[in-house]
């Protein structure tokens, strides 16, 4: 396809009110919804109107006057933008008089730009360049010798994109787009007429400011005022290719814009129906992994980890491979080896991973790092609701009355989608913002950022989930607030009621729990009333709700709640997990926990273990095989001794990292196939180098269950994509598959899993994504699920019981420690660190109250000790009134911090999800790095070592 | 354990686990607790990991609850195919079945 830019009508599309009117433009009779501005009308018809300070992805605003045109019977010449179609309406968009008026208007703007339009790097690509040839602007009668505001310094802080005041025209579209698609209100217009300027906020600069980097101003700038670094340095693209965000559960679709094999930009796709148009600063801008120096780009082996690495072809590094884990089960049995695939990778390298454990290493030992995130999700929905998926679609959120959230920090996590749900917390058009209930140890962004504030923050203690939500529960039932209807429709009336007689228990009230919990029962109480009866109410969580030993639990506790209150199976209501990796949700899909295969199935079923058998000529395993930590503990003990990891990096990414190490370093064999070097492959005997998502097909599902293309951009710097790279491996253990494209897997995968059905290449190319269930029940895919009924058929109660984690604070140590994530890095980093998303979170920083961090004598920016049962770190205090006393906060993005050094192997019950949520800790001062950190940094530089190629004869 | 240690041995850990998840089972009521936590392990634990339970068992039974002890036992006998409670699984609808875990 050849460069063009997206489709811009000018105006966002009308709120849907079901009235339409009848106008003419131009002597074309057209219909439309009533609403709709004439320049949207207009565009809609083929025409357009020029203009400048009017873009489709903001409310029009109506300060350019370029837009002029002329309405029969009405006086002067209206602005199009900020005019709506009416019945009857006669409008005329070219006559002399208005093309003399728009030269006028457009002579101005001319005057005061400097017109270096040949060497300016949006040449070509500039509206106001466009504009002025729309209107024909042949000469500028003012000359261009007047005051100007031309020569101004150019703000170059933010390190992706270059704002230069001498070319801004002053159309507010930035600040528009950053309050209205990106909610961060951090720009302004300053001064007023002449001397009026765009300003981010308070005289900093954009790095120093509440700038969040989206890129939204960026997009909506129509000069190269505010322009992409990349453009400047590169140019304009002559090519674009929409594939998906590889980074978050958001699942952002994004137009990679292309010169030759250059990437030139990523610019967020507007029908993209996960992020309509937006996007976040890791996928929009920080890409730049892709070709890091650091990639290994060649397969390496060697004998033991204490030697260094030797790079050899793709054929002996498969062939060692394959020879290495038969000679592994010769010896130890077919159950001694395994596999992790990724959250990461495509749905079609998943699912070949786990068909390489299962039909090629005869056993169920795969898992995933959905492990670590999250398995109670699919645990507890499937036991409530009967699926292990969320409930709705992220458009859903629009119909919002109260947003409960849970133990998720959607600004830093899944921004993409906290900007939609910051613009249904706003009041939007006269009508009323939805009401925000935030439950989480920590005062989030999005308790307090501007225009929008939580009704109720309950700051609890880490760690205290169900208690909180039982008192909820104990509420909405003691008060009679729940939906009987509801309930006797669609869920079993006596199970309610057992669960109701246990939730009513005195000992569960929110006055009860109030010591536990650290939060006032008025307030609790005050929450729940709102959430039973403030209209649609919609329950959003993270992994504040599922990394706890009681993560299984507290997402029942949740699924009761939603029940009892009857807010599921319609549109603005449900239960959505925020999953964390961009393909969580698909590698749970494709079969990678070790009980079951894609879709949910029990390998004990003999119908489903039947179907794959007849597919793959195989016998398959009953039985269940080993998660991660089991795994783990295998190898401890000797009988699991090789292991195949895609994608991930479970040194860094898994608790307890003295747990991991010396179950890795009890193996003979692992093969880890990755971008870089990552912790996990200092323990690794082969490394298999990865393709990056540019540089493959396939498909990612999001946390709204759509599936959605990845599509090649450029060829792979490695020489093979993933799934090419798993192909290769089962056939050298002679498995025989033939892919030429990942469009067959997927075909293979329809072909076994029911609700995977109606999903192929080619719907996918039609529709742009599916949710699935995607079959012939549901031929278009499935935005809200549990219409009318639960997947399951009843909805179910579980009494979910309040068992307190065995991590307990005492005397040495009194401090509980929770963990997060930040907006400008994602997961352990190890892309995001290798871009200048460095320049907003450099280290990781331990967050502390005031009071604490005075008992301890720390100042902030001190180096600390940060000690745990399990071990001890440094980093730096940042000391804050986010965090309650008590409670310590940190990331975990770099390496050097080990943050998992501290965390325990503690797990949720019934999931071994880990307990990353909560550790019980000891502050203190430190001079700096901790001997294990040192060791630790040692022991890395010595395994990364690349032996040099032996000199050629 | 002291304030400090930390480190279970693999076996300690597997019996950490069974009652973990017993405990949470609690609420169910003995009887039905030890079919749903019989049943919990027969679908989520791997044959290395119930073989070894069952020596536990054998070898040191002291070290096992009663609810722990009775669902191993089922395991041992090869009658856990339980379908109870809180790991029913269904199939009421196409993606029934138990579940991520
Ligand atoms: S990049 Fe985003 S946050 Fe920053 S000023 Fe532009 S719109 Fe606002
Ligand atoms: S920076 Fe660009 S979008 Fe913002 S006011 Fe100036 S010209 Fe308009
Ligand atoms: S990281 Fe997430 S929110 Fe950001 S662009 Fe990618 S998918 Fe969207
Ligand atoms: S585009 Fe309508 S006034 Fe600027």
């Amino acid at each position: 396809m050849t460069y063009t830019r997206e489709t811009d009508h000018g105006t966002p599309p009308a709120l849907a009110t079901g009235k339409s009117v009848t106008l003419t433009i131009d002597g074309q009779s057209v219909t439309l919804p009533e609403g709709t501005s004439i320049m949207r009308a207009a565009s809609l018809l083929g025409g357009s109107i020029p203009r400048l300070c009017a873009t489709d992805s903001v409310e029009s605003f109506g300060s350019c006057r370029l837009c002029l045109v002329e309405v029969e019977g009405r006086n002067g010449y209206p602005a199009s933008c900020t005019t709506p179609v009416a019945e009857g309406m006669v409008v005329r968009t070219q006559t002399d008089r208005l093309k003399q008026l728009r030269r006028g208007v457009m002579e101005l703007y001319i005057s005061d730009h400097p017109l270096d339009c040949l060497t300016c790097g949006a040449n070509g690509d500039c509206e106001l360049q466009e504009q002025a040839g729309a209107v024909g602007l042949r000469d500028v009668r003012y000359g261009y010798d007047g005051a100007t505001n031309m020569g101004q310094a150019k703000d170059q802080s933010n390190p992706y994109f270059d704002f230069d005041p001498s070319k801004c025209i002053v159309c507010s579209r930035c600040v528009r787009a950053c309050e209205e698609v990106q909610g961060t209100f951090a720009l302004t217009i300053e001064n007023k007429g002449f001397d009026s300027k765009v300003a981010p906020s308070q005289g900093e600069d954009f790095l120093g400011s509440e700038c969040v980097s989206c890129g939204a101003c960026v997009q909506a700038c129509p000069t190269a005022s505010l322009i992409e670094k990349k453009v400047v340095e590169s140019g304009t693209p002559d090519r674009a290719v929409v594939t998906t965000c590889a980074y978050c559960g958001v699942g952002c679709t994004f137009r990679a814009e292309m010169r030759g094999e250059e990437l030139v930009r990523m610019v967020p796709w507007k029908d993209g129906k996960a992020n309509r148009g937006h996007s976040c600063v890791k996928g929009r801008f920080a890409w730049g992994y892709a070709q890091h120096q650091d990639r290994i780009l060649n397969p390496m082996i060697r004998a033991s980890v204490s030697e260094p690495w030797r790079e050899v072809s793709w054929d002996e590094a498969i062939a060692h491979t394959a020879s290495e884990f038969r000679r592994i089960q010769a010896k130890y049995g077919t159950r001694s080896i395994g596999g992790i695939t990724s959250s990461r990778c495509t749905n079609e390298e998943t699912f070949l991973v786990q068909k390489l454990i299962r039909q090629g290493f005869g056993n169920n030992n795969v898992d995933t790092c959905a492990r670590v995130c999250h398995s109670p999700t699919g645990y507890g929905l499937s036991q409530t609701f009967g699926t292990s998926a969320g409930t709705q679609d992220f458009d859903s959120v629009m119909q919002a009355d109260v947003i409960l959230v849970i133990g998720a920090n959607p600004t830093d996590g899944h921004p993409v989608f906290a900007s939609r749900m910051k613009k249904r917390l706003r009041p939007n058009n006269g009508k009323p913002g939805a009401k925000l209930i935030v439950i989480d140890p920590r005062r989030t962004d999005l308790v307090q950022s501007p225009h929008v504030a939580a009704e109720h923050h309950l700051p609890l203690r880490p760690g205290t989930n169900v208690a909180m939500l039982t008192a909820l529960a104990h509420v909405v039932v003691t008060e009679k607030l729940y939906d009987e209807t509801f309930i006797r429709e669609r869920c079993d009336w006596d199970e309610f009621a057992d669960w109701a007689e246990f939730v009513s228990q005195p000992a569960r009230s929110p006055e009860a729990i109030e010591p536990l919990t650290g939060v006032k029962a008025e307030d609790v109480r005050a929450a729940a009333r709102l959430y039973a009866t403030g209209g649609n109410g919609a329950i959003y969580y993270g992994l504040g709700v599922t990394e706890h030993s009681q993560g299984s639990s507290t997402v029942m506790a949740i699924a009761n709640l939603a029940m009892a209150t009857g807010n599921v199976g319609r549109e603005g209501v449900g239960v959505n997990p925020l999953r964390g990796q961009n393909n969580v949700q698909g590698a749970c899909d494709m079969g990678s926990f070790p009980h079951e295969f894609s879709g949910y199935r029990h390998v004990s079923d003999t119908a489903t273990r039947t179907l794959f058998e007849r597919a793959w000529g195989v016998t398959l395993d009953s039985e269940p095989g080993l998660r991660i930590p089991n795994m783990l503990d295998a190898a401890t003990d000797g009988s699991f001794k090789g292991l195949f990891v895609q994608g991930e990096d479970i040194l860094q990414s898994d608790p307890n990292t003295h747990h991991v190490a010396a179950g890795l370093a009890a193996m003979e064999c692992v093969v880890v196939q990755d971008l870089f070097l990552n912790e996990t492959a200092n323990y690794a005997h082969i490394f298999l180098p990865g393709s990056t998502f540019l540089e493959k097909d396939g498909t990612f599902t999001n946390a709204e269950r759509r599936i959605q293309r990845v599509r090649k951009v450029m060829a792979p710097l490695n020489g093979y994509a993933d799934w090419e790279i798993v192909q290769l491996v089962a056939n050298a253990m002679g498995l025989d598959w033939t892919y030429d494209h990942p469009s067959q897997i997927m075909d293979e995968i329809a072909a076994l899993t029911p609700t995977f059905a109606g999903v192929h290449y080619d719907r996918l190319e039609a529709e742009g994504s599916l949710q699935w269930p995607a079959n012939d029940a549901a031929p278009d895919g499935t935005p809200t699920m549990h219409i009318g009924g639960f997947v399951r058929g009843k909805g179910k109660f579980v009494v979910t019981d309040y068992v307190p984690t065995d991590e307990k604070t005492g005397p040495r140590f009194p401090l509980l420690l929770t963990t997060g994530r930040i907006l400008s890095h994602y997961n352990v980093g190890a892309q995001t660190r290798r871009t200048a998303n460095t320049a907003w979170h450099p280290e990781d920083r331990l967050e502390i109250h005031p009071s604490d961090a005075d008992n301890r004598g720390l100042k902030d920016g001190d180096w600390v000790t940060l000690r745990s049962r399990a071990g001890e770190t440094t980093l730096r205090a940042l000391i804050t009134e986010r965090v309650a006393p008590g409670v310590v906060y940190t990331t975990f993005h770099h390496p050097e911090t080990q943050a998992n050094v501290i965390t325990t192997d503690f797990s949720d019950w019934a999931t071994n999800c880990p307990e990353y949520k909560v550790t019980a800790v000891q502050v203190m001062a430190s001079n700096g790095p901790s001997d294990w950190q040192q060791d630790y940094a040692d022991q890395a530089r010595q395994s990364r070592r690349i032996a040099p190629l032996e000199a050629a004869e | 354990m002291s304030d400090d240690t930390h480190v279970m041995s693999t076996t300690d850990r597997l019996i950490y686990m069974a009652h973990q998840i017993a405990r949470n089972m609690a609420t169910l009521g003995e009887a039905r607790a030890v079919t749903a936590l019989a049943a919990h392990l027969t679908s989520f634990w791997d044959p290395r990991m119930k073989a070894q339970i069952i020596a536990i068992a054998q070898a040191e039974p002291d070290r096992l609850s009663p609810t722990v002890a009775a669902a191993v036992a089922q395991i041992a006998q090869g009658r856990s195919a339980g379908k109870v409670d809180a790991t029913q699984f269904n199939t009421v609808d196409e993606a029934g079945h138990c579940d991520a875990g």
